[in-house]
Order: structure tokens, then C-alpha cells, then sequence
């Protein structure tokens, strides 16, 4: 790992306005192990028919409950999981298959996980961590270049005094300083695009936000195109540009975050809002408009999945999902509420950026 | 439903845990009181000692812990025809026995997690029967049938679940069966160990607004104890916050969410960013929580306090009544006036913690 590597090309840049990383119509099944081999296949339904877009120096939001299919999408956008079906393009290019493409997509699209307890090796000190990427991607080519770069990421990401937290192991650091570490060293790798999935929930209250405005900081320093996975719809408006919710495999609505969660259109996302704590709410404890919780993603509900919930179903609601309907000022959801969005798969995702 | 009648008293309760690199101060000189029918918030960040605090007051510590110093008086409200006359017991001392009669009948828990805190190879029905066999052996099991379908109707649980084992149930439905199964013996206290926290947000609401409605129809207390504030000033009727074992801050919850007097308190309340209103910056709380074994001289907070001066860093402010009111109690120099000439504003408080990140970001 020591070998110097040759410099990386400069990375493709898209127009500056566009998207820098695009998904377009991901769907992705888990096929669950069969005990009897007559028995028909069957197959976890995890993401159905999922388009986003990521702008650099802008943050979007990826909201819903467990097992709606939030991390499995970014899961694929780091390629850590291979498409069922699906494109996804980086700088308007569609992403190859293999190896070769695979090192020149990660050397732009990094990931931060959830739990920093589990993320980081124990057996390595925070050296180790910072400057790996660095060789690897060619970033430095001396153990002095190395040691410099990796002192100013600590500073970076605010771990002062810098010299001693390169000496330190995981063990030594409190939650906060390992997701610091974690930021730190996704962007050892100047990547483009930061894909967080639930950066903070595993961490003390306290500490999130500075976690969070830390994350806004490198955004724009960077120009980052940033993706935010959470649960917490009123971390997502305080974060991101543009909020998706995603419920059981489909993404429900979408569109600038002040709008969807101000005037939120499909009924899940008035569920969601509604159930979120919320300290100023006007009437207290108001009766939930929906019960219930996501249903099995093995044989999930015909149509709209989230059918069997909602107090405004019809007969429609059961057969097929609704197309997407857009509302104006990029707000849009797919509910046969607001109309049917008769614009098939092809359409939609011309209108999705 | 919420009246004045103290139902619980914890007077100066410490709890220490005797580890292998030090004494661990979990609990330090905590007192508050409870009231029948109302819902008591403990808040504060993993590690503070609201867990500990709630084990202790259900006297299942580990031998490792030990109540050091204090009592925990809970106030037998008596038979309303007068055949039991009204009595005042400590739980600390409560003989083995005494302790079988008062758990559960009394006081019960609800643990955090629901999938661990039932049995994995019994049916629902045969958990709450069991219950009721043990402490309520005149029943016969046909009323021992009738109340366990009875509390899963009170939770919200279809009857024909009765025969469903716990890997059955939804994540919910665990969390509720866990509450039926508290409330089997109809206690006075119920104590509730961050049961939603595994839980997501629509499930979490409808399990809030079960506790409530059952408070309102079986009128027992409740002591809530999450790391979720926010969640806490819509459900609870009081909120103490604890910060490295120490309650530093209690009240009635509208009065602390509205002015929230403690720096610490302040922190923890606009750490969660607004579903509504203008979206502006928002800032943590600098540091992280302290090292129990190691706790810092003073007033605990003080090396992440923004407005922190050199009383705090010495002397170790005391829980006395908020100058101003509203019901709230402060342990916090700034509301003292013997250090500080007038206690500080909200927008005092803010533009300390702003101050702190700049320097932070700046440095």
C-alpha cells in the first residue's frame, strides 16, 4: 500500500447547475433462501421504481420509516448493492459494471455509515484510517504528504489537537469524534458526492446538530452533492434542499423541503408529520389519520403499497401504482389523489431534474 | 386526573456503581416527587443516569450498584372505604417478601426493549396468565381469561393474539403487549424505560397516545424516561433533566419548554431542529457528555457551558426554586443571586451557545 500511484485524472464535471449523480428508476429485489426447492421463488420487494438526483453544493433528503427502502438506495448509489434493474449516472454518464469503473466511481461517491462503532476498525489508529484512502487514491505519495493531508481533514472536520487524535484508536473516541473521523475519511477521498446514511441517529442528542452543521460546512466548502438519509422529517427540513419520502420500496413525494413538509400532499407524508414530535403542535395528541406499520416486503400490498393504511384509499389505490403528478414549484407525489400523472416511466424521469 | 396527592417521594437518592476503574457516581442527590395521575419526564443523554434512577426505584439494581445514601417513600393511598388506612412505606426497605407484594401489584416497568423483555417460548396469553397466577392466586382461569383479553383490548391488541409468541407480533405490538402485561395488576406507578425509542415515529406516536389515554381511564402515575425532549413536552405533565447523574433542571413542561432556565436545558431543547416556524441555524451542545468515574469539580456542565464563569469551576450549585417562578426548580449559579446580579434571558442563553460554535468553527 505504500507504492506511489499516479496522480487521478480530474474528475468529470457535469454543468455546474446539473446533477452530478443521477438514479433513475432503481428497483431492487433480495431473493429470500427457499427450504423447499418446489416452493416458488420468492424475493424481498426492498426498492421499487426510485428516481433522484444529487446537485453539487445542495443536500437532499431521503425520509421514511424502516423498511421503506431508504438505505438500500444508497446502498446502491455507493454501489455497495448491484441494481435489479436501474441506471445511475454520473456526470450524465451511465455507470459500467466491473471493477475498473468501480474505482473511478468510488474515488467520487463516498458513503458515511450509520453506526461509527461499527464503521471503523479497532485495530487501527486514526492514522491508519485517514491516510489509506489517501494512498490508495493517490492523493499522497510520501508518508510526509500523507501525515500533512491528514492533519489538516482532523482540523477539517474540527478534531483539534490534531497530532493527538491521529495517534488515537476508536476505543478512545466518544461517538461524535468517530463520525468526525468517519466524515474525515470519506472526504480524504475528494469525492464529489457524500451519501450519509443516518450520519447522527446513533448518536447523543447534543451532538447531532454539530454533527449536521458540520456535514452543511464541508457541503459547501466543497461544492459536495450531498444525500441525507434520515427517519426525522424535521431534521430533514433543517438540513436538506430537497426532501423524498419513501415508503415501502416507492418514493411517495418529493420536491423543496420547506413545501413538502409545510403543505405535505400524499397521505403517508401527512401521516409521518403528523406523528413527528412536535412541541408547537396546536391541539395535543390529535388522533394519527393511519394505523398500522409497513407491511411485508415479500408479498407487498397490490398498487400503492401504502393502501391498506390510508383513509382516503380506493378501488384505484389497489390496482397499480399512480404516475407521478407534478404540482408546481417542484412538489410533486404519486397519488391518485391528485391526479393520476397519466406521464409514464420515460416522461417522469425527464421531469425529475 | 392529575391532582396534588404526592403518590412517590425520592429524597436525596444516591446510586454508585462499584466498576473496576473507579466508583461510578450514576445517581447523585436526586429528590423529586410524584404525583397520582401524573406523567413525570426524565430526560437527559445516555449515560446521565436516568436509567439508573429508574432500577433503583424499582429496586432492580445490579449487585454491582448500590443505593449509597437516601429513600424512596411511596405514599400506599388506601382503601377509599377506610378498611386500609393510607400508609407511607420506603421501598429501600422493603423485606423479600414485601418486595414480591409491592412489585408489579404497586409499581411496574416497561423495559426499552420489548423483544428482550418477553418471553421468546410462551404465548402472550400464558406471560400475562402467569402474572396473574402468581400474584393473584384466588382468580380462577376463567377470570384470569377474561382479564388477559381485557388487556389486550385496553392496548389495542385483538384477543386472537392471546396465543401468539412474541416473534409473531410487529415491533409495536411487542411495546404494547409489554404495557398490557405492566398494567395486568392495575399498579399506581408505571415506569417506562424509553419504550419507544426502538421504535419508529408513527408507531411511537400511537404508543404515546395509548399511555396517555390509559393514564386518563386508570388514573396511575407515570415516569417517562427518554433521551427524546421533544417528545417529552407534548406527553409530559413535569420534565426533570438530568445531566451526569444530577437532576439540574425540573418543572412543569410548557414553563421549561417555553424559558428553559439551565444552559444544559437549553441545549437539549434546540437540539431538535423545528418541524415549523422560520428555518434558522440551530447549534449543539459543544463537548460531549462527561466520564461518570471522572466527573468534572463544580457544576458538572461547566467545561461545556457557554456562559459558564469561575463559580462554576469550585462550587456545585444546589436545585433551589427559579427566582421568577412558574414551578421550576434550577441548579445552575446563574439564577443565584449571590453569583450573578440578574439571571440571564432566553436570548442571553442563545447567543452564548452561538458565540461557542463560532469559536469552535473559527479555531
Amino acid at each position: 500500500m505504500s507504492l506511489p500511484r499516479p496522480a487521478a485524472p480530474a474528475p468529470t464535471t457535469a454543468s455546474p447547475s446539473g446533477p452530478i449523480l443521477e438514479a433513475l428508476h432503481l428497483r431492487k429485489l433480495f431473493p429470500v433462501r427457499k427450504v423447499n426447492p418446489f416452493a416458488p421463488e420468492l424475493a424481498v420487494h426492498a426498492v421499487e421504481d426510485t428516481s433522484l438526483a444529487l446537485v453539487p453544493g445542495k443536500a437532499t433528503a431521503l425520509v421514511g420509516e424502516s423498511g421503506s427502502g431508504k438505505t438500500t438506495v444508497a446502498r446502491m448509489l455507493a454501489r455497495l448493492y448491484d441494481l435489479t434493474s436501474g441506471t445511475i449516472l454520473y456526470a450524465g454518464e451511465p455507470v459500467k459494471r466491473g471493477q475498473a469503473s468501480l474505482r473511478t466511481y468510488r474515488r467520487n461517491v463516498q458513503m458515511v455509515f450509520q453506526d461509527p462503532f461499527s464503521s471503523l476498525n479497532p485495530v487501527h489508529d486514526v492514522r491508519y484510517h485517514l491516510t489509506r484512502p489517501l494512498w490508495i487514491y493517490g492523493h499522497a505519495t510520501s508518508t510526509k504528504a500523507a501525515t500533512e493531508q491528514a492533519l489538516a481533514l482532523l482540523n477539517r472536520v474540527s478534531l483539534t489537537p490534531a497530532e493527538q487524535f491521529l495517534r488515537k484508536y476508536p476505543h478512545q473516541l466518544s461517538g461524535g469524534q468517530r463520525q468526525r473521523v468517519a466524515i474525515a475519511r470519506a472526504l480524504a477521498v475528494r469525492p464529489q458526492v457524500l451519501l450519509a446514511d443516518e450520519p447522527v441517529s446513533m448518536l447523543d442528542v447534543s451532538i447531532r446538530l454539530d454533527i449536521l452543521n458540520l456535514l452543511l460546512r464541508l457541503k459547501d466548502e466543497d461544492r459536495l452533492a450531498l444525500l441525507y438519509i434520515t427517519h426525522d422529517i424535521a431534521s430533514a427540513r433543517y438540513f436538506a434542499d430537497e426532501t423524498l419520502v419513501m415508503y415501502a420500496g416507492q418514493s411517495v413525494e418529493g420536491g423543496p423541503s420547506d413545501e413538502v413538509i409545510a403543505r405535505p400532499k400524499h397521505p403517508y407524508t401527512q401521516l409521518l408529520i403528523a406523528a413527528a414530535p412536535d412541541p408547537d403542535r396546536p391541539a395535543t395528541m390529535a388522533p394519527l389519520p393511519a394505523r398500522g406499520e409497513i407491511p411485508s416486503l415479500i408479498t407487498p400490498p397490490s398498487g400503492c403499497r401504502f393502501h391498506p393504511r390510508c383513509p382516503h384509499a380506493m378501488p384505484v389505490c389497489r390496482e397499480r401504482f399512480p404516475g407521478r403528478t407534478d404540482l408546481g414549484d417542484g412538489h410533486w407525489t404519486h397519488c391518485f389523489l391528485y391526479g393520476d400523472g397519466q406521464n409514464t416511466a420515460a416522461q417522469s424521469a425527464q421531469t425529475a431534474h | 386526573m392529575r391532582s396534588t396527592t404526592p403518590l412517590l417521594e425520592v429524597k436525596n437518592l444516591c446510586v454508585d456503581y462499584f466498576a473496576e476503574g473507579g466508583t461510578v457516581h450514576a445517581v447523585t442527590d436526586v429528590s423529586f416527587t410524584l404525583n397520582r395521575g401524573e406523567i413525570l419526564g426524565l430526560a437527559g443523554e445516555s449515560g446521565c443516569g436516568k436509567s439508573t434512577l429508574a432500577y433503583a426505584i424499582t429496586r432492580l439494581l445490579n449487585p454491582l450498584a448500590e443505593v449509597t445514601e437516601g429513600e424512596i417513600i411511596f405514599h400506599r393511598p388506601g382503601n377509599p372505604n377506610g378498611s386500609v388506612p393510607p400508609e407511607s412505606v420506603n421501598i429501600l426497605a422493603l423485606s423479600p417478601h414485601e418486595l414480591r407484594t409491592f412489585r408489579w401489584s404497586e409499581m411496574a416497568i416497561v423495559f426499552q426493549s420489548a423483544m428482550n423483555s418477553l418471553n421468546p417460548v410462551m404465548s402472550l396469553g400464558a406471560q400475562i396468565q402467569d402474572v396473574l397466577r402468581t400474584h393473584r392466586p384466588d382468580m380462577s382461569a376463567a377470570e384470569r381469561d377474561a382479564r388477559a383479553i381485557e388487556l389486550l383490548r385496553l392496548v389495542g391488541i385483538a384477543p386472537d393474539r392471546l396465543k401468539s409468541y412474541p416473534h409473531e407480533l410487529s415491533g409495536g405490538m411487542r411495546q404494547r403487549a409489554g404495557i398490557a402485561i405492566a398494567l395486568a395488576l392495575a399498579p399506581d406507578i408505571v415506569i417506562m424505560d424509553e419504550p419507544t425509542t426502538a421504535l419508529d415515529v408513527v408507531v411511537q406516536r400511537e404508543i404515546l397516545t395509548e399511555v396517555l389515554r390509559l393514564r386518563d381511564t386508570l388514573n396511575f402515575s407515570v415516569i417517562f424516561i427518554t433521551h427524546d425532549l421533544s417528545l417529552l413536552l407534548e406527553l409530559a405533565d413535569s420534565i426533570a433533566i438530568m445531566y451526569a447523574g444530577r437532576i439540574v433542571e425540573r418543572g412543569p413542561s410548557r414553563a421549561l419548554y417555553e424559558f428553559p432556565r439551565h444552559p444544559y436545558s437549553h441545549g437539549l431543547i434546540h437540539a431538535f431542529p423545528p418541524l415549523r416556524g422560520p428555518r434558522r441555524r440551530a447549534t449543539g451542545i459543544p463537548g460531549s457528555p462527561p466520564d461518570l468515574r471522572a466527573v468534572p469539580p463544580g457544576c458538572a456542565f461547566h467545561p461545556r457551558c457557554p456562559l459558564a464563569f469561575e463559580a462554576c469551576h469550585t462550587v456545585l450549585p444546589l436545585l433551589r426554586p427559579a427566582p421568577g417562578g412558574a414551578g421550576i426548580a434550577i441548579a445552575c449559579h446563574l439564577y443565584d443571586a449571590a453569583y450573578a446580579s440578574s439571571p440571564p434571558t432566553a436570548s442571553d442563553i442563545a447567543a452564548g451557545y452561538e458565540a461557542a460554535a463560532e469559536r469552535i468553527v473559527t479555531s
